[in-house]
């Protein structure tokens, strides 16, 4: 087939490919022309989204489900039941999934889907579905945003604010000698900041990594990066028994895959 | 550098935090769209645990290949129930294949924020217009392809018509109800 031909008969299935409604070789055809072909593959995308607002629902999300997903996230888990059961329901903790009460995150989420209704409204005229991608429009220098958020909102003024709560819980994190590395304080919700911060920088191939042990079990909170900046913020959750730090490769592990560098125990 | 509880964050943001093993950020994923890939995956299985299954297997891959989701090309709810859609159909068409249980328990209502359901509820109205727009004889292969699991050439037999017409039916539907909910705003 000449590439017109290709492209003809790949466009006359593009409605079709979108709602998986072709057969294999068809999809393997359409998949290789979409790679080269960008009138083709903006179709396919409008197509798609079309298809996932018709496919879009009002279920509650199963609330038994996330304890099966999450016991799987760490795929050397140990095949024992009990243990998978309660490091399943430890992340169901970390998970939130009590009805979240009415305050400033909810007020924050309002707004954020009252600006995306509003700015979809406002790109309907320009563009045909150019504003599915409204809300993710500026998602390219990803990591870079999240640091300028940070900052925006003053780093640190969190971190205070959980200090002043007379509840906080501080945990000294110290490695193998007994040197102290770290103090972290964990708000009374389960957010921890680290506030001081002694770690030797890591060359840029590797990062510092947080666990958090809960029923004897690493759960990771996030990277640090190769240098563990103070005001760092993660979520522990209210279950954790113990802060870990690990050195990992640049990107992360799924587990620890060395001993830790450092220690704290997280006391009520 | 400070890192936002996951609640805050975008979706986009969510993604990269689950790209940097916060499994806070991927808990959120599930919380704002596991009910959504769930109602899909159902409603194409007809079957609770199987939807359990689609719903795992996306979250799950979402956690390992988090790089498959290109924030340029569509939002990342489409994403995930096009990812849904693709596995619920998978399970219906493999389905004689498999031992299904009977009797799954159906989900009681949780925590879904109350922004999302009324998002949700403007664009179930607005999708709801748009396909009822179509005239019948592109409503059909439509829903019959995506709700049902069928290819088109399944459609084209159920339907008594020739393939191709289904094929450009899909087509021309699917365009039609892109420009409805251009119009009114709303998209996936």
């Amino acid at each position: 087939m000449s590439d017109d031909t290709v492209h003809d008969e790949v466009e006359s299935l593009l409605g079709a490919y979108a709602l998986d409604a072709v057969d294999d070789d068809e999809r393997a055809l359409v998949e290789s022309h979409l790679e080269g072909c960008p009138r083709c593959r903006a179709e396919v995308d409008a197509f798609m989204e079309v298809a996932a607002a018709l496919g879009n629902s009002i279920d509650p999300v199963p609330p038994e489900l996330w304890a099966r997903i999450g016991g799987r996230l760490d795929l050397s888990a140990p095949g024992d039941a009990t243990l998978l059961e309660i490091r399943a329901k430890a992340r169901q903790q970390i998970a939130g999934f009590a009805p979240r009460r009415v305050g400033a995150g909810a007020t924050a989420v309002a707004a954020r889907w009252q600006r995306r209704a509003m700015v979809a409204a406002a790109a309907a005229a320009a563009v045909a579905l150019a504003l599915v991608s409204l809300s993710l429009s500026n998602a390219n220098s990803r990591v870079d945003q999240l640091q300028a958020l940070a900052a925006a909102r003053g780093a640190g003024a969190a971190a205070q604010a959980a200090l002043a709560d007379p509840a906080h819980r501080l945990v000294e994190l110290r490695g193998p000698g007994g040197a102290q590395l770290a103090t972290v304080v964990v708000s009374p919700t389960g957010t921890g900041y680290l506030l001081a911060s002694h770690f030797a920088p890591l060359p840029g191939t590797q990062t510092y990594q947080l666990w958090a042990r809960i029923d004897s079990r690493p759960i990771s909170l996030g990277l640090l990066g190769p240098r563990p900046a103070r005001d760092a913020a993660f979520t522990v959750g209210t279950a954790a028994s113990a802060l870990l730090v690990t050195v990992e490769p640049a990107g992360g592990t799924v587990r620890p895959s060395g001993s830790p560098v450092a220690v704290g125990p997280v006391t009520a | 550098m400070e890192e936002e509880q996951a609640s805050l964050l975008s979706d986009a943001q969510l993604v990269v935090a689950v790209g940097r093993f916060r499994e806070d950020a991927l808990a959120e994923v599930y919380r704002r769209h596991g009910g959504a890939i769930y109602g899909l995956a159902r409603r194409v299985t007809g079957d609770g645990a199987e939807a359990e299954d689609v719903v795992q297997e996306v979250i799950l891959r979402l956690w390992s290949r988090p790089d498959a989701f290109d924030p340029s090309r569509g939002s990342l709810r489409s994403f995930l129930l096009a990812q849904s859609h693709g596995r619920a159909v998978d399970a219906v068409r493999s389905r004689a294949a498999r031992q299904r249980r009977e009797g799954r328990e159906v989900p009681t209502p949780s925590g879904y924020d109350i922004e999302h359901q009324v998002w949700d509820l403007v664009l179930a109205d607005q999708v709801a217009k748009a396909i009822s727009s179509l005239p019948e004889e592109e409503r059909a292969p439509i829903e019959l392809a995506y709700f049902g699991g069928h290819t088109y050439r399944e459609v084209a037999v159920l339907l008594s018509q020739p393939e191709g017409t289904v094929k450009s039916r899909i087509r021309s539907g699917l365009r039609k109800m892109r420009g409805v909910l251009a119009d009114s705003g709303v998209s996936g």
